[in-house]
This record gives structure tokens, C-alpha cells and sequence, in this order.
């Protein structure tokens, strides 16, 4: 139904601005495509095995499609999203299916800015409301309503907006109510100092069945752990940035006010004086956000701090473990170093939304025009900053010859808990690594350059210790040559040390990337913005291709 | 001044949207357990020795059974997916027949159970996971069209170990579609190491575990149709292995029949279990 709506509303809004653009001015046409194809090889020793892809279908595929259009003040989109036997969704399982996954309509008149369609926005740093993106997990919180912002005058805009989360090729039942004013302020143009103060609300609307589901839940509880259902849940906002010279203050304040969680470490009575792990319970959230950063004079510091309580924030109470990430209005900003090497991004703590207590520092100073230091410090806790659950000490150095060559050289240390953050049983202990990596970036001549990375992880639990190396061979501006490895040193469980190759190939033309990869990687967590998933071993092909137009 | 108007007047504003939930009439939370009914329930329940949150399945489900003895007949399925025995002394409870129905009722977590097969909402799957949920699928399906009831009738020989169980299919009102008869054993009473939250429960009791399948997943066809007071009954035979690592304890092992409207639509009418040995 949804489908075909869009179709007829995205087919008229195309005809309508073509046929203008037939006889009038310019059209600005523009968009992308994106393709990823896997091809599945078995390999029952790595944990590549027993899902459909592994046994029987060996071929996947995702493929989006965006076309964007600008006219006369119009702006229109529309996007096509296919998944054949795709490992996206669940990474055990398959899914196939295809459609309209975007379509939008803008139009600003005088001061009022109108919005229909997918829509994608935040309010704040995004803990009350944000709409977004991520296809490597295939979160897609797209919200189908509408918008409307009006600028007030130079400094300030208020937006509204309502409409129901997008659930793939359907919308969850819950209806979505948001509003938002944000605005600055600055003494006078030449002012030290200045704020952009705003304030948000979202309200979230449980359907009829929503509603019976979770009164039909409730009924199964005993007395003692019963909930009352509700169809209203509120959160609000309030955030501000202060600039004073060279710092810049953010600060925010969320609450949800009496709002229904399920609390999967809650205790849960049984008859017979049993009991169980995991119930929904009605309980207050409240994140709190802060971030104080300071550059100027080579020296750039960012202390960072949160803490986080009750707020987790969907469109439906239902929340498939195997698809955890998907149904989420709040984003929660993550309080850790987003790694990029293989081995030193292995463990990532994902945002909690119940329980955590935060911080993070982050200097970084430049020596000349050649060194640079970076030292990062993350530390995350429970709310009484008791039991630790992650921390994480980063220093890096980084010596750069311009047009010659960069080398780059840091050590990491990691401990994790593991129970928490991958469910491991709570007797697992905290895994403690010690994480050397190096990194040479090398011109040959202004077309060739060579890069190579090397890490060890040091680990005595978990998946123990483990060596990486990388050479990439970049022959500019069409080629890019990729060979690396991964060797498990030791293992701690059951003794298998097991080479995990990699051998890839780019292509770069015009806009154009096209990319073909062997890959054997380990079971691993993929996180983006502190949203995490548990992604299965893959063995097989993986081909890629991205476009602009 | 500028300044100040928009944002105190969002302030306001938003504090006083925050406060109309407080508005609302509070919802009735309809009573539980006291449901009559002559369906029986097929649930069947991933989860595996190696499975650190599977414990809070197994009791929720005891809580069922204790609230609908009657209504609920459990098959413990231990695919794959994390039934590594924990202690490698103890039996390992995997079965290619577990897996087989994982294959074909979908991949998912575990612990997760699937009632009467019933894919109770589009889009997505017919295993629930959420113990705390469970409940409430049991009684969705015990307030659903009873269509068909069914009879199980055991003859169990201990000295040849064999078995022999007669399914009777009963149509309550007109079926329009192919039924399919099902048969497994299963066994309880097995005790092994199981991981949990708080690490290994050494001698836990698996019950209810999938053992032997007699029919392939999608059951055996025993009619295109059926008239409303047709009965179709079909046997089973089965010679229980010897006795093997405290395994195949006869006294332990249950023969459990269901009948559905197949491949296609899985969805299971009745279910039935009979005790090898009363």
C-alpha cells in the first residue's frame, strides 16, 4: 500500500518538474549508486558456515539507487533499495526483497521550509531524535511524514515534524510528534564570544496493537513485576554551545519522563519462587552530554563526558535481538576512539542505553611541520562509576615529509568486558590487550606510493593474541592493489591458529569505484557511531561498486 | 530580548507537551492463566548447552506448563548454534534433526520459541525471542480456532525397545487444506554443564530434548482435506537405540505427534505427548 502510494506520488512530482523542465530553465539532476555482491565460499573452520548463503544460495547482494532532482525551489528524490539473499539484516540469516526505499519532496516558500517524504533529521546531538542512515548495518530510521521549519529571523528557526518510522519496506505503527527551536546569539559581530542555544521535543504515539501486546505481556508477569501499558512517551531536550575564543562548549540535557524499557538484566519472578533474567519495566531516563573542546597553538584537547540512564528509545517494545539496532529514535553519541586498523578496532564498547557513565580525553599536538602527537583516554563505567566496563588508552606518533613519505607508530591498551559487550558469561574475564601498531606510508613518484601497516594484539582471553599485516600498493589516479593477513598467535580456548587472508583490488574511473576482494575475516563486532552489531566469520568474494553522477 | 522570546517560549511549550502522558486513561491489563481450551500448543524451544541466557527460557517455559499442563506439549531443539556440550564429558544433545527444523522454520537467537509454528506478525519470524513474551503467544494460540483435535495412542515393548504410536486426527470444522502429521520423540531428565549469566550450572536438567524425528519436517501428508467429524489416523514405529551415556533412557523419552497444514503454511492445529512408559 505504502508502496504504491509512493510510486504515484513520486511518478506525478517527476512528471510535473520534467515537463516544466522541458520548457523552462535548468534542472539540476543528481545522485549515486551503490552495489555490493558477495559471493559465499564454506569454511566450517573459520565459522563461515550453516547460514543460507554458506549452504545453499553462495550468491548475495545490495544494491541502492539514488536520484535526486532540483528545480525552480523544488527538491525531490527518490531512491531504489534491493536486497537479494542479503546478510545485512540479519547476519544469519537471509533476506530478499525490493522497493522504494526513499522518496522526498522540499519546497522552501519565503520563510517556511515544507518537507513530505523520508525524512532524515536530528534534534540536538541526536538523544531525543535522530533520523538516519548507516548501510553497513542497514539501519535506515528514515521518518515517512512530513516537516515543516520556519525561519524566524537571521538566528533563529523552529521545525515540526510527524510521521512513523520507517521498518524496511513498512513503517512501524507508533506515530512520531517532533518540534525543535534552535538559535544564536552573539553580543556583536566582533564579539569574543557567542551561543547557539536549542530545545527539543519528541512524542511517540503506541498503536492499538502496541498497546494490547504489551498489556497482554504484562498480564503474563506476576503481580510483583507487572507494568502499566501507555500509549504516550515524551523526551525532551535542551542543548546549547558557547564558543569563547578558542572554546567550544556543547552541553545537553535529556529526559524521558516515566517511559515503558525492557531491562534485559532486570530479575523477573517466576511461580514457585523461580526466577528469570529480563522484563519491561516503567522507569525515568535521562542522558546527560557534554563536550569541551579547545584548539589553537599547534595543542588540540577534546574532554568529553556522559552519563546515561533508562533511555532506551524505539518505535516499537518489541526488539529483535538478531536486529537490535533497528526501531531506534534516540541516538546516543558513543564515548570511545573510533579506530580504524584491524586489530585496534577489534573490541569496540557499543553505547548502552540503561546504564553508563562516560568520559573521554582527547590531545593532540603538532611539533613543527612534520611530528604530530595524539594521546585519547576513554573510561566507561556503570552509573555509580563502579564497575568498569571499558577503557581504552591510545598514543600515537606520526612523522610526515611532505610528498616522501609518512610514518606513523602508537600503542593501544583495551580492557573490555566481554559479558557485557559481546555476552559472554559473567564468569568470562576482562579481556586486557596490549596493542603495538605501525604504519609507513611511502611515495614512490607522484602516481605510486606504498602503505603498510602492521599490528600484534596481545591477549590472553577471548580470541587471544593476534598479528596483521597489510601492504597496498596505490598506482593513482585508476589503481589501488590490496594484500594483507591475519595469523592467530595464540588462542587461549581450543588451540586452532588459523591464517585469515585478504587479496583486493580498486578501480577508480571518474566518479566511478570499482572494487573486488578474497576475504577470509573473523566473527567480529561492526559498530558505527556506537551502534554495534555481532557479525559472523566470512570466506568468500566481495565486490563492490560506487558511483556519483 | 531577541534573543530570550523563541526560547523561553520553547521552553515553555515543551514542558507542557512533556506532561500529556500524564493525561491519558490508564489501559486494563487483562487477566492471565485463566483461559479454557481444548487446543494443546506445540512450542518449540531453541536452545542449547552452551547458550548463557537458554536457562531463562527453560524456566519461563516450566512457568507455562505449570500454568497450562494441559495446553502445551515443549520439543527442545538443540541445532547447531551454541549446544556445544560445555564439559566434554557430558552427551552432546545436537541432533541433525534440530537443525533440520531450524532450517526450515528460519536462522535465529537462542533462547527463541516457536508456537504452533504461527507467524504471528508479517515481516517477521516465526521463532519469538523474549522469554518474558512467551506467555502471551501461548494464550494468543489458545484463544485461536480450535480446527482439529488429536489423539495419541502409545504401545511401548521394553524388551525390544520398540515403539508404536497412532495418531488420530479429529477435524472440529471443515479443513480446506492438506494436513500433515508430524511425530518426534523426545527425552528429559538429561543432565549436563550449562552455561549461564552466572557462569556454568554443573548437573542442570535439560527436559523435553529433541531425541528423534519420524517424519521429515514438513510432516507426511494424511489428507488433501478434511470434513468437519472426519478422523484420519496414521502409526509410527520406532526401536529406541540401546541405552548410551545416561541417553535413550526409556522412562525418560516421550513420544509427541502434531499435525499441520504443511510445507507451505507450517502452521500447527493440535498437538499431542505420550509417555514411552506411564
Amino acid at each position: 500500500m505504502i508502496n504504491q502510494l509512493s510510486k504515484a506520488i513520486i511518478f506525478s512530482c517527476l512528471s510535473l518538474i520534467l515537463t516544466r523542465a522541458a520548457s523552462q530553465e535548468s534542472l539540476l539532476v543528481f545522485g549515486g549508486f551503490q552495489a555490493n555482491a558477495n559471493v559465499f565460499l564454506r569454511d566450517s573452520q573459520i565459522g563461515a558456515a550453516n547460514i543460507p548463503q554458506y549452504d545453499y544460495q553462495l550468491f548475495g547482494a545490495e544494491t541502492w539507487f539514488d536520484l535526486n532532482a532540483s528545480y525552480a525551489g523544488f527538491n525531490a528524490g527518490v531512491r531504489f533499495d534491493l536486497f537479494n539473499n542479503s546478510n545485512l539484516l540479519y547476519p544469519q540469516g537471509s533476506y530478499t526483497a525490493q522497493g522504494i526505499g526513499r522518496w522526498f519532496i522540499n519546497k522552501e516558500i519565503n520563510r517556511l521550509d515544507m518537507t513530505v517524504g523520508y525524512l532524515y533529521d536530528q534534534i540536538g546531538s541526536g538523544i531525543i531524535y535522530r533520523a538516519w542512515e548507516e548501510r553497513s548495518q542497514l539501519i535506515d530510521n528514515a521518518l515517512l511524514g512530513a516537516s515543516v521549519k520556519y525561519t524566524i529571523n537571521d538566528n533563529w528557526s523552529a521545525k515540526a515534524f510527524t510521521g512513523k518510522q520507517r521498518n524496511l519496506f513498512s513503517v512501524y505503527n507508533s506515530v512520531i510528534k517532533g518540534a525543535m527551536i534552535n538559535g544564536f546569539y552573539a553580543p556583536s559581530d566582533s564579539s569574543k564570544w557567542s551561543i547557539a542555544p536549542g530545545a527539543g521535543f519528541i512524542n511517540r504515539t503506541f498503536s492499538d496493537e502496541q498497546v494490547q501486546d504489551q498489556a497482554n505481556i504484562s498480564s503474563g508477569y506476576l503481580l510483583v513485576d507487572q507494568f502499566n501499558p501507555s500509549y504516550n512517551t515524551n523526551a525532551f531536550t535542551f542543548y546549547n554551545t558557547l564558543n569563547y575564543g578558542p572554546i567550544s562548549w556543547y552541553a545537553e540535557a535529556a529526559f524521558k519522563p516515566s517511559s515503558l524499557i525492557y531491562n534485559p538484566l532486570a530479575i523477573r519472578s517466576l511461580p514457585k519462587g523461580e526466577t528469570s533474567l529480563g522484563k519491561y519495566e516503567r522507569t525515568n531516563g535521562s542522558v546527560f552530554y557534554t563536550s569541551i573542546g579547545y584548539a589553537a597553538h599547534n595543542l588540540g584537547i577534546t574532554l568529553e563526558g556522559k552519563r546515561t540512564d533508562g533511555f532506551d528509545f524505539r518505535a516499537d517494545h518489541r526488539i529483535d535481538p538478531l536486529a537490535a539496532n533497528r526501531g531506534l529514535i534516540a541516538y546516543i553519541p558513543p564515548m570511545a576512539r573510533i579506530n580504524t586498523y584491524r586489530l585496534t578496532s577489534y573490541y569496540f564498547p557499543a553505547t548502552q542505553f540503561l546504564n553508563e557513565m562516560a568520559y573521554q580525553i582527547d590531545f593532540k599536538y603538532s611539533l613543527g611541520s612534520h611530528w604530530n602527537f595524539s594521546l585519547n583516554i576513554s573510561d566507561i563505567r556503570d552509573l555509580n562509576f563502579d564497575e568498569q566496563f571499558y577503557k581504552e588508552i591510545n598514543g600515537e606518533i606520526v612523522y610526515k615529509q611532505e610528498d616522501a613519505y609518512q610514518m606513523s607508530v602508537g600503542l593501544q591498551r583495551q580492557e573490555v568486558n566481554v559479558s557485557l559487550y559481546f555476552g559472554k558469561p559473567a564468569t568470562e574475564p576482562k579481556v586486557k590487550t596490549w596493542t603495538p601498531y605501525a604504519e609507513f606510508l611511502y611515495y614512490f613518484n607522484e602516481k605510486t606510493s606504498l602503505r603498510i601497516e602492521t599490528q600484534y594484539m596481545h591477549n590472553k582471553h577471548d580470541i587471544g593474541s593476534w598479528v596483521y599485516g597489510l601492504a597496498e600498493l596505490g598506482i593513482s589516479p585508476h589503481w589501488l592493489f590490496e594484500l594483507s593477513g591475519m595469523y592467530n598467535t595464540y588462542h587461549p580456548k581450543d588451540g586452532k591458529k588459523l591464517f585469515y587472508p585478504t587479496a583486493g583490488m580498486v578501480f577508480n574511473y571518474g566518479n566511478n569505484r570499482i572494487g573486488l576482494r578474497y576475504v577470509k575475516q573473523i566473527q567480529g563486532i561492526v559498530c558505527s557511531g556506537g551502534i554495534c552489531r555481532l557479525e559472523p566469520a566470512f570466506s568468500g568474494l566481495r565486490a563492490s561498486i560506487t558511483s556519483n553522477f | 530580548m531577541k534573543m530570550k522570546n523563541p526560547l523561553l517560549i520553547a521552553v515553555t511549550v515543551i514542558l507542557f507537551f512533556a506532561s500529556c502522558s500524564e493525561w491519558e486513561q490508564p489501559v486494563p491489563i487483562p487477566d492471565s492463566g485463566n483461559i479454557k481450551s481444548e487446543r494443546v500448543i506445540l512450542i518449540e524451544e531453541f536452545t542449547g548447552a552452551s547458550c548463557t541466557n537458554c536457562p531463562a527460557g527453560s524456566a519461563e517455559l516450566k512457568a507455562i506448563l505449570d500454568k497450562y499442563p494441559d495446553n502445551v506439549v515443549v520439543v527442545g531443539l538443540h541445532s547447531k548454534f551454541l549446544s556445544a556440550p560445555v564439559d566434554p564429558a557430558d552427551p552432546n544433545l545436537y541432533t541433525d534433526d534440530a537443525e533440520n527444523i531450524e532450517i526450515f522454520l528460519g536462522r535465529g537467537a537462542k533462547p527463541e520459541a516457536a508456537f504452533n509454528r504461527n507467524l504471528f506478525t508479517p515481516n517477521r519470524n516465526i521463532r519469538i525471542s523474549r522469554p518474558d513474551t512467551w506467555n502471551n503467544f501461548v494464550e494468543k494460540e489458545l484463544l485461536a480456532t480450535h480446527q482439529a483435535d488429536l489423539r495419541i495412542a502409545m504401545d511401548y515393548d521394553s524388551l525390544s525397545r520398540k515403539m508404536n504410536m497412532t495418531l488420530t486426527a479429529i477435524a472440529r470444522q471443515d479443513i480446506d487444506e492438506p494436513v500433515h502429521a508430524h511425530a518426534v520423540v523426545t527425552e528429559s531428565d538429561i543432565s549436563i554443564t550449562q552455561l549461564s549469566l552466572t557462569g556454568k550450572i554443573p548437573n542442570y536438567i535439560q527436559e523435553h530434548v529433541l531425541r528423534k524425528a519420524l517424519t521429515p519436517v514438513g510432516g507426511i501428508k494424511i489428507a488433501d482435506s478434511m470434513k468437519k467429524g472426519e478422523s484420519i489416523s496414521k502409526s509410527f514405529e520406532f526401536t529406541l537405540p540401546a541405552q548410551d551415556n545416561n541417553l535413550w533412557v526409556a522412562e525418560n523419552c516421550a513420544a509427541v505427534g502434531f499435525i499441520s497444514l504443511g510445507e507451505s503454511k507450517k502452521y500447527v492445529l493440535q498437538a499431542a505427548e505420550a509417555k514411552l512408559i506411564k
